[in-house]
């Protein structure tokens, strides 16, 4: 766990120096202090029409939507954060701490570390970002990734 | 209580046998739209080789339920479009049927030279496109509970002409099926399931419905359109005219005996349909004809049409019931529809299907006779002539010439007398007195109001000196001539009359001949009795 105060403003991260996106790395932080990560959502497509003249409603459902999520990531530097900003609109590995979202990637151990690799995610934007003179750039990134809600994956 | 039915559907496009993905679908089939359609609004890229003529198949269905196709055809046009909403490309489909659109051009004439069921017609012109698959129904005359109800046989007439009998090459083959089946109350059209067919949608739908639907349960949103515009309830039908092998006209005819007044379109209380098709060359295909378009065009033309969630299952020409009390107060012993259309929509708006449906209200009217027979002088036996011959059945001559009264109807397209006959121009037949000069041969002359309205010369009979004429028919040939020329309503005069011939050496003298039972058929004159 790593606490930094930056500009009157405290950071609470777990260490993890691997976690990022197709080779531009960040760090997850949460604005509340916590250091859980927020889950990805999806939509569940559906047309709902109410049969006139009953009770009765016809729900028809339509598949199920792309997983989307947006973390607040800490880029290390400004070259770090031009690096992830490259990345938008493109298709790639985001590298997170194993077992902190629902999505199944593949895991693996790195300095220590246990992440979890998930494919074929796209960066599709990256937004509110506050530079500081000194390198740091904080940013809120939004990911999407087709998924499979039977198995938690996204192939 | 209020009841949640939850389905997952899934529509499934296949462009020669791969899958594309697709934004929405709209389909559509029906009896008055032969060609089915389809618009497929598709997400770039397709697979390789989608173009023009690439094969398209549409399924659709639940989940754990059913599914069925809902197009099957081929890629017509396409339109590729980039903009902000993306590349995408819209892909015009039609179905199997399309292959009937165009005429032969350059290949022959198609013709039939014997009366032919027009339902193995329709199967000869389907196979000559290679379409398939397709199911014909047996095309039967309209009325299921008459004994006679018998095969519509069309053309071949060999008296009737080419356009009785035969397709031009010029002709689209779809245009000319789908009229003829038509005439029938039989549809020729694709189907969602992809099977073309040909069936009877006419007249209230007699079978067991597929499926009912009913308002509150299964009905989206229904409209009932009733409409007096298309009431015809005196219905003309003219097949070929044609001299037949008397050389008397004879127009192929259909009218009722009497038509019932329509309140929706009184006054006058009717509307009058003339169909025309030479194709007809039988008087039980133009009645069948004429009793299709009363039961379908006899009352006002009322149609529902409804929308309900997706159902692969429902094809143009299938019975079904539909319960509405809002729109339909006789739902309860009313409710049965031949389908007359189906739509599918499928969109980020889910899938819906629209459907038609119909039944003829009119009934069937009873046939007006279009010919009428009058016996000329009570059948009677004139012996036409000047000479005393023991082996006819008159001995003695009633004279050189005959004059027999009989009336004319109003109106009429042909006439033509018939009878017995034998002697008439017999020296033409029998080659004798070849010193004797024919001044006038035999034959009727038509006259009225003193003016001669026609002459017809009688044909030549063998005359024997020794055969007995005395038992009628025995010897005696049956003959029918026409008559020609316009009488107007009233009394007309036949003039039978003995042809003259002049001998250098015995001067003049006049054929003896015998005629009997003679009648004179007028036909044409069938008038219904209007309102």
């Amino acid at each position: 766990m790593m606490n930094n105060d930056y500009n009157g403003k405290s950071y609470t991260f777990r260490w993890a120096p691997m976690t990022g996106f197709d080779g531009a790395k960040f760090a997850i932080f949460n604005d509340d202090g916590s250091t859980s990560y927020p889950d990805w959502e999806y939509e569940v497509i559906a047309a709902v029409k109410h049969v006139p003249g009953g009770n009765r409603t016809i729900r028809q459902s339509m598949g199920t939507g792309p997983a989307t999520v947006t973390y607040s990531v800490w880029c290390d530097s400004r070259a770090e954060y031009d690096k992830l900003r490259a990345k938008q609109g493109v298709s790639g590995v985001l590298r997170v701490i194993a077992n902190m979202q629902s999505i199944r990637g593949t895991q693996r151990k790195v300095q220590n570390v246990n992440y979890e690799d998930i494919s074929n995610v796209i960066l599709t934007q990256l937004s509110g970002a506050k530079f500081d003179p000194d390198g740091p750039v904080e940013a809120r990134a939004t990911f999407m990734a087709p998924i499979n809600t039977l198995t938690g994956t996204t192939s | 209580m209020t009841d949640i039915v939850n389905l997952t559907y899934y529509g499934a496009v296949n462009v020669n046998g791969t899958a594309v993905d697709w934004e929405s679908i709209s389909t559509s089939h029906g009896k008055d739209q032969p060609i089915g359609q389809a618009t497929i609004q598709a997400i770039k890229p397709l697979p390789a080789g989608v173009d023009i003529g690439s094969a398209v198949q549409i399924t659709a269905g639940y989940y754990g339920g059913m599914q069925s196709n809902i197009f099957r055809g081929r890629v017509s046009s396409f339109q590729d479009a980039f903009s902000d909403s993306g590349n995408t490309v819209s892909l015009k489909c039609e179905g199997e049927l399309w292959k009937m659109k165009n005429p032969q051009e350059n290949a022959v004439n198609l013709e039939y030279s014997v009366p032919t069921k027009l339902s193995d017609i329709i199967r000869v012109l389907l196979d000559l496109r290679s379409v398939s698959p397709y199911l014909v129904d047996e095309i039967r005359t309209s009325d299921l509970s008459d004994p006679s109800y018998l095969y519509i046989r069309l053309g071949g007439l060999l008296f009737a002409g080419d356009e009785s009998k035969i397709i031009p090459s010029q002709a689209s083959l779809l245009s000319w099926a789908t009229q003829k089946c038509e005439l029938f109350g039989y549809y020729l059209y694709d189907t969602p399931s992809g099977q073309v067919r040909v069936s009877r949608i006419s007249g209230k739908p007699s079978g067991t419905a597929v499926m009912t639907f009913t308002e509150g349960l299964d009905i989206y949103s229904v409209t009932r359109n009733s409409d007096s515009a298309q009431i015809y309830n005196y219905v003309e039908v003219l097949g070929a005219k044609y001299l037949d092998t008397n050389a008397v006209p004879v127009q192929i005819r259909s009218v009722p005996a009497s038509v019932p007044s329509n309140a929706d379109i009184n006054p006058p209380g009717y509307r009058k349909l003339r169909v025309s098709d030479n194709w007809i060359v039988r008087n039980r295909e133009a009645n069948s004809a004429r009793l299709v378009k009363e039961l379908d065009f006899g009352a006002r033309l009322v149609e529902e049409s409804w929308e309900t969630w997706g159902n692969p299952d429902i094809q143009p020409g299938d019975i079904i019931s539909i319960i509405s009390p809002s729109t339909n107060p006789q739902y309860a012993t009313n409710n049965k529809r031949w389908v007359t259309s189906v739509s599918h929509s499928l969109t980020d708006r889910g899938w819906n299907t629209s459907i038609s449906a119909w039944a003829g209200g009119g009934t069937t009217l009873p046939e007006a006779t279009d010919c009428v027979t009058q016996t000329i002088a009570g059948g009677a036996t004139f012996h036409i002539g000047d000479q005393v011959r023991p082996n006819f059945n008159q001995t003695n001559p009633y004279g050189i010439e005959a004059q027999i009264n009989f009336s004319v109807a109003a109106t009429y397209t042909s006439l033509s007398l018939s009878g017995y006959i034998h002697g008439s121009n017999s020296p033409l037949y029998n080659d004798e007195n070849g010193n004797k000069i024919w001044k006038n041969l035999s034959r009727v002359e038509v006259w009225q109001s003193g003016v001669r309205v026609s002459s017809v010369d009688l044909p030549a009979y063998y005359d024997s000196p020794i055969d007995s004429y005395a038992s009628i028919p025995t010897n005696w040939v049956r003959f029918t001539i026409p008559l020609a020329g316009t009488l107007a309503t009233g009394t007309g005069q036949l003039r039978i009359i003995a042809g003259e011939g002049v001998d250098n050496q015995e001067g003049k003298s006049f054929d003896d001949f015998e005629v009997t039972g003679m009648s004179v058929r007028t036909c044409g004159v069938g008038q219904p009795v209007l309102p």
